[in-house]
């Protein structure tokens, strides 16, 4: 299964990394990621897309977690003959 | 102000009265305001104790412990050590130094990236860029290492940070810390599930202690009557001898606990995840179960057992609102049956020394606000299982980390926390020899701890699981060429004592409760001595492997 996640989170030192790291060890492999800065500088915005065998609930749950991160929206993904079908769409606050 | 001055002033602002740490180049700023400053330094002798040290007396007092390392191997060493308290989520804030800003980068002399090398295992972490940065970051530190599910917090502080000169702080109050009540809908939930089942269990966890929460617990097992089972961190949640405990559950449980949990209708899980060690193997645990799950993480709700209730929030609360009286008057005998059906023996002749009955005379004999530290093995098991604790801060266990060289430094911290609460050490011949360095930390503040060696010459965890499932394949779990331990803590000037034989265990006990100062007790078991019940791995809780007792 892979899902698109938009995650909001402060502009502060590692943070790409503390989540990267957490997908990685959660059982979850990045597919793909853009990230970009507020106008301010004080936030980024990234979207991510990661693959597992796993429930997207449960990287969903970490990340939420981790202190920097204001948000995670997510959209789930499913393969199909013509490219992707989206299956849900669901938003949540930190 | 400098740096330096600052973090030691924003410390004593967060109530700090001790800090564990050993100096170096990169911290030197630090070590030069402690000496003006009123916190109390205890220097250990390795940055791993200091780590551990900082764990037991957080744990003990639930206050965030501190510990200091410099930059390089110092910030390494303290690793194992900050792992542990994230797995066990305990408050710690740990400080390392860094070299310079400006050779951040270069591979400077004991330059390591320490942020980079600990974020999976801490709660959050900061490298410290601006000297008035220092103040908020160290408050901010420990708001994050208290608050919701606790856990540690790295500092980072480059050296010219901390020799930088800023005249702004402004000390804060420690931050208060709240946790969201539960939902109105899902508690009345929670409540009709236990109204209506028939066979319904308590399942404690090491939340409750961290939540605080042993009133509120006590109060709802008796206010419904419903026979509860702790995990490994969840001994003394409620007292080891409270009649409706049916002792710890999981891979080295009571056959009353985990029978309970196989045949229960309704699991309660009270700040508990739902661990391999304690499931055995997941899809057969509680399989006739629903479960209502309570715990301040909402990550761990449903992670691995899927609840039919959540109630994420303050447990404390929560549980005041589930005072219900279900019908299962049946189900309380039969787990009653089983407790005494089950229950330990000690009673077979023998000579040597039984590590089992010699802890629960010591269970027997301590008074209840007897701290055990824990190191981690065969012994960690047996005092899990016959050690009857009174509260769950007096039971210091390195339980998901399962860290061996924890229970000595750990206990160090616990009796600075706790000067007026007995402290004994419960030590393998594996696990001592991981942080025997700290014997001096023990003898340089005359620090009373008491150190029970439970030694069997052999990795004994593993040799028992090499005997059980390895076919008897012995590989490098002999220590046969240990030290002679009585010298050893004679070179640290620590008296002992020598036992062997069951009849000299009462007059131990007795020279535990006597001595004043610190004193090493070495007990010699049999090597043969396993760990009994034991739910192989992989396997359901309802197939575990016995042996007769002796």
């Amino acid at each position: 299964m892979k899902s698109n996640i938009e995650i909001t989170m402060s502009n502060s030192e590692g943070v790409l990394e503390r989540i990267l790291g957490c997908l990685r060890q959660r059982g979850f492999t990045l597919c793909s990621i853009s990230a970009t800065e507020s106008a301010d500088e004080s936030a980024l915005v990234a979207h991510i897309k990661i693959k597992s065998e796993r429930s997207i609930e449960l990287a969903v749950k970490q990340i939420r977690k981790l202190y920097d991160v204001h948000s995670v929206m997510v959209e789930a993904m499913e393969e199909g003959q013509n490219g992707y079908r989206h299956l849900q769409a669901a938003t949540s606050q930190a | 102000m400098n740096g330096a001055q600052i973090l030691t002033r924003a410390l004593e602002a967060e109530g700090v009265d001790i800090v564990f740490g050993y100096p170096g180049g990169a911290i030197m700023p630090v070590y030069d305001a402690l000496l003006e400053s009123k916190l109390k330094h205890i220097l250990v002798r390795h940055e791993q104790g200091a780590a551990l040290a900082a764990d037991g007396y957080a744990r003990s007092s639930g206050r965030v412990g501190v510990c200091l390392a410099t930059s390089g191997p110092g910030a390494t060493n303290l690793i194992t050590g900050i792992g542990n308290a994230f797995a066990d989520s305990v408050p710690m804030v740990a400080i390392t130094g860094q070299v310079h800003s400006f050779n951040m980068g270069t591979d400077a002399f004991q330059e390591v990236d320490i942020f980079g090398i600990s974020m999976p295992i801490v709660k959050h972490s900061f490298i410290i860029r601006k000297v008035e940065d220092i103040g908020p970051i160290i408050h901010k530190a420990f708001e994050i290492a208290r608050s919701g599910r606790p856990g540690p917090v790295l500092v980072d502080l480059p050296k010219d940070i901390a020799t930088d000169i800023y005249d702004g702080y402004q000390p804060q109050e420690p931050a208060k810390m709240t946790l969201p009540r539960v939902d109105a809908k899902h508690l009345a939930q929670a409540k009709e599930m236990i109204a209506a089942s028939k066979k319904p269990l308590i399942y404690a966890g090491g939340g409750v202690r961290i939540a605080q929460a042993t009133e509120q617990l006590l109060a709802f097992v008796e206010a419904t009557g419903i026979p509860t089972v702790a995990t490994l961190q969840g001994l003394g949640a409620i007292a080891g001898t409270h009649d409706q405990f049916l002792g710890m559950l999981g891979m080295h449980g009571t056959k009353a606990a985990n029978l309970a949990v196989q045949d229960c209708d309704l699991l309660i899980a009270v700040g508990a995840r739902f661990d391999d060690r304690v499931t055995g193997k997941l899809l057969d645990f509680a399989p006739g179960a629903r479960v209502v799950h309570m715990d301040a993480d909402p990550a761990e709700v449903s992670k691995l057992r899927t609840a039919d209730c959540s109630l994420v929030g303050d447990i404390r609360t929560t549980m005041n609102f589930l005072h219900v009286t279900p019908e299962c008057k049946e189900w309380v005998e039969l787990c009653q049956k089983n407790k005494k059906e089950f229950d330990w023996k000690y009673d077979a002749p023998i000579d040597t020394v039984y590590a089992p009955k010699f802890l629960r005379k010591l269970s027997d004999a301590m008074s209840g606000d007897t701290i055990i530290s824990c190191d981690v093995g065969q012994h960690q098991m047996w005092v899990a299982q016959h050690y009857q604790f009174e509260r769950p801060e007096c039971h210091l266990s390195s339980g998901a980390f399962g860290t061996m060289g924890y229970g000595l430094p750990a206990g160090i911290g616990a009796k600075l926390a706790n000067p007026e609460s007995p402290v004994v050490i419960v030590s393998g011949d594996g696990s001592i020899m991981m942080n025997i360095q700290e014997l001096a930390t023990i003898r340089r503040y005359n620090i009373p701890v008491k150190i029970v060696l439970i030694d069997n010459e052999v990795l004994g965890m593993v040799r028992q699981w090499q005997e059980l499932f390895f076919n008897e394949r012995y590989s490098e779990v002999s220590l046969w060429d240990n030290p002679d331990f009585l010298k050893l803590a004679d070179a640290f000037n620590i008296p002992g004592i020598y036992i062997d034989k069951d009849e000299q265990i009462d007059d131990a006990i007795q020279s535990i409760k006597d001595t004043a100062g610190p004193l090493f007790v070495h007990v010699k078991i049999d090597q043969k001595d396993n760990v009994w019940p034991l739910v192989p791995p992989g396997k359901s809780n309802s197939q575990m492997m016995e042996a007769a007792a002796k």
